[in-house]
């Protein structure tokens, strides 16, 4: 199990080599940020000599490379826009992106395992029709739209929260139930098709001669074993949330990673794009890994070597 | 009659509602079972056997199947109008079922101690985990699994056919029973383990003293394990009594054939005899007897009536126009 998640670390460090060297690239294709830096009547030479300075003169290659090697001391140098160290910006910015993908995906987990599971309980009824129709909605409607018209309703018309930023539990709401929606559809359909799948197997109806609550039948002994797929999506969807606040926090102006690569990415500011960008894959890494290795707890069967 | 059968069964009503029709599974059934008892209910597939034992415990697949009609009198109480909390009560703890495949029927991500402790758990059994813990190892022993100790923490998977089936008998035994139904138990087994866990049944009945209800296509295993035989044709029971009564000289056509059909040890034969005609379609039977069509008795007065259940001089029931008639036996 350790041999596993050794080699699965390795293989992860290789694909954040991977991501570093495009976001590298791209960035540098995205445009020169001296252009940005220096006022409109700089002269050519000032130019040149702020591309020396901040080291844009030399050749792709080498440019890589001294990032590398300053990136493995934990040096992700300075910010040209904030002014300070790149890293020290992004770090400071998780928490909250943290706090937000924490709550959007709890609320996910919830409302999609609670409709998903009691659709496939009540096949056919009212309830497990009405689920279906929600989740092709939920699927269906696009986020920054959903975010309007969230700040619309419940907090122009409606007066209940704050339109934007960050501060109370108040400001949180609106922009987590908007990321929750689609994950939160996403796993009711999962949800409910592996539930279906278990259902109809004779340990449920052997649990159900011992004796079993229906509760019970259902949520310890058919949950169980429709766990392993909705884990998966699971763990997909919180690596997700990590990288996909970018919409959500630019609609509410909530102050974490993704509203600041946006920022970043407006100011040229190489340095901030691709730190964050590393720690948003290293992020995705760490939770697949964690996701792979739960499965062991949930399947007996499946064995690490 | 004059104290109450352990178990009787009246007038058993179930009907499964499909998109073509109702289908009568099991259509007025009755027996009664009487403490260490252990009946056979014989009959081909789809004659409503595993339909009547799931209306017994009430585990019907709903809503596409449901007991619209008769008793289930156990222990002086109608299991049908049962609250569902009272059932599940006698699921597990007075009634005990061990399920067709053994391969499936226990839950492949749990360990074998938690699924045999379970229903110890549920009763609240066991006053500690040391105690639960020798009490699963009790039952695993009385089943014959060996080195029991050393399986408590293994999971389904690692155990073979035989010892997963032997696994479910001691699940079921955990509650300590007063009936024990057992739905083709050793369909998925092969023929030495088969005999193995039938004389584990047999065993288990003679210590516990519990009733058997054995279902089965087998008239062999009917003729081993069991002293009552019940055959079952298309939701009815149309012979019902002591095995070897039953098995010697049956009285009904059905049961005839069905014996005529096993093959004898011992003789050449070059074909097995085999019924002539398929089981009635049970979406829209036939107006009389359910067998007229494949039966060699068939007189023109079974097209029309449904023969009743009668018991016949020697004690036995059959479902017949031809018994009364005179012209078996």
């Amino acid at each position: 199990m350790l041999r596993y998640a050794l080699k699965r670390l390795g293989v992860g460090l290789l694909c954040l080599v991977g991501v570093s060297i495009i976001i590298f690239v791209a960035m540098r294709l995205a445009g020169d940020p001296t252009l940005l830096l220096l006022p409109d009547d700089a002269t050519d030479q000032d130019r040149i000599e702020l591309r020396q300075e901040l080291g844009l003169d030399k050749p792709l290659p080498v440019q890589y490379a001294i990032f590398v090697t300053d990136a493995v001391q934990g040096d992700f140098g300075m910010s040209t826009r904030w002014k300070m160290p790149a890293m020290e910006l992004v770090l400071a910015r998780l928490p909250a992106t943290l706090q937000l993908a924490g709550l959007a995906f709890s609320i996910a987990v919830a409302i999609g395992l609670l409709s998903g599971v009691t659709s496939a309980t009540t096949r056919g009824s009212v309830f497990d029709q009405g689920v279906r129709l929600c989740v092709t909605l939920g699927l269906a409607v696009p986020v920054f739209w959903v975010g309007l018209i969230f700040i619309m309703v419940f907090a122009v018309d409606l007066g209940w929260f704050p339109t934007s930023g960050r501060g109370s539990f108040a400001h949180l709401i609106l922009p987590a139930v908007t990321m929750a929606l689609n994950p939160a559809a996403a796993m009711s359909r999962l949800s409910r098709s592996a539930m279906l799948g278990v259902l109809g197997a004779d340990y449920i109806k052997m649990a159900r001669v011992k004796g079993n609550s229906e509760a019970r039948v259902v949520w310890k002994h058919g949950l169980r074993n429709a766990a392993i797929p909705v884990a998966t999506l699971a763990g997909i969807q919180l690596a997700n949330m990590i990288g996909n606040t970018v919409v959500v926090e630019t609609i509410f102006a909530w102050p974490g990673i993704g509203k600041l690569i946006i920022d970043a990415i407006f100011a040229r500011d190489f340095a901030v794009v691709q730190a964050a960008i590393c720690v948003v894959a290293a992020a995705y890494i760490i939770l697949n890994l964690a996701v792979d290795l739960t499965y062991g707890l949930l399947d007996p069967q499946i064995r690490y070597d | 009659m004059t104290q109450a059968p352990l178990l009787s069964v009246e007038d058993l009503r179930t009907y499964c509602y499909t998109r073509a029709g109702v289908v009568k599974a099991v259509d007025g059934v009755s027996f009664a079972l009487e403490r260490g008892d252990s009946l056979g209910l014989v009959g081909e597939s789809g004659s409503g056997k595993s339909m009547t034992c799931n209306s017994i415990l009430r585990l019907l697949p709903r809503p596409a199947a449901r007991t619209v009609g008769g008793r289930v009198l156990w222990d002086g109480r109608d299991l049908l109008t049962l609250s569902e909390r009272e059932m599940r009560s006698v699921r597990g703890r007075e009634i005990g079922m061990i399920l067709q495949d053994p391969l499936m029927s226990l839950n492949p991500v749990f360990t074998i101690a938690n699924q045999v402790g379970e229903p110890f758990r549920l009763r609240g059994a066991a006053k500690s985990r040391s105690d639960l813990r020798e009490k699963v190892l009790d039952v695993l022993r009385q089943v014959h699994i060996p080195s029991p100790e050393a399986r408590l923490s293994q999971y389904p998977f690692e155990f073979s056919g035989g010892m997963r089936q032997r696994t479910v008998a001691a699940i079921a035994l955990a509650g300590s029973p007063g009936l024990l139904i057992a739905d083709e138990p050793t369909t998925s087994l092969d023929v030495t383990i088969q005999d193995q866990f039938l004389r584990l049944l047999r065993e288990l009945q003679e210590e516990t003293g519990m009733a058997l209800i054995l279902v089965t296509h087998d008239l062999g295993i009917v003729a081993e394990t069991c002293n009552k035989v019940a055959v079952m044709y298309a939701g009815k029971i149309v012979e019902f009594g002591d095995v070897r009564q039953v098995l010697r000289s049956p009285a009904h056509p059905y049961t005839e054939a069905l014996l005529k059909a096993l093959p004898v040890p011992g003789t050449r034969q070059k074909r097995l005899y085999q019924i002539p005609g398929e089981p009635p379609n049970l979406l829209d039977p036939p107006a009389g007897c359910a067998f007229e069509p494949r039966c060699h008795r068939a007189m023109q007065a079974c097209k029309n009536a449904r023969p009743p259940i009668k018991r016949l001089s020697d004690g036995r029931q059959a479902a017949c126009l031809a018994l009364e008639a005179g012209e078996v036996q």
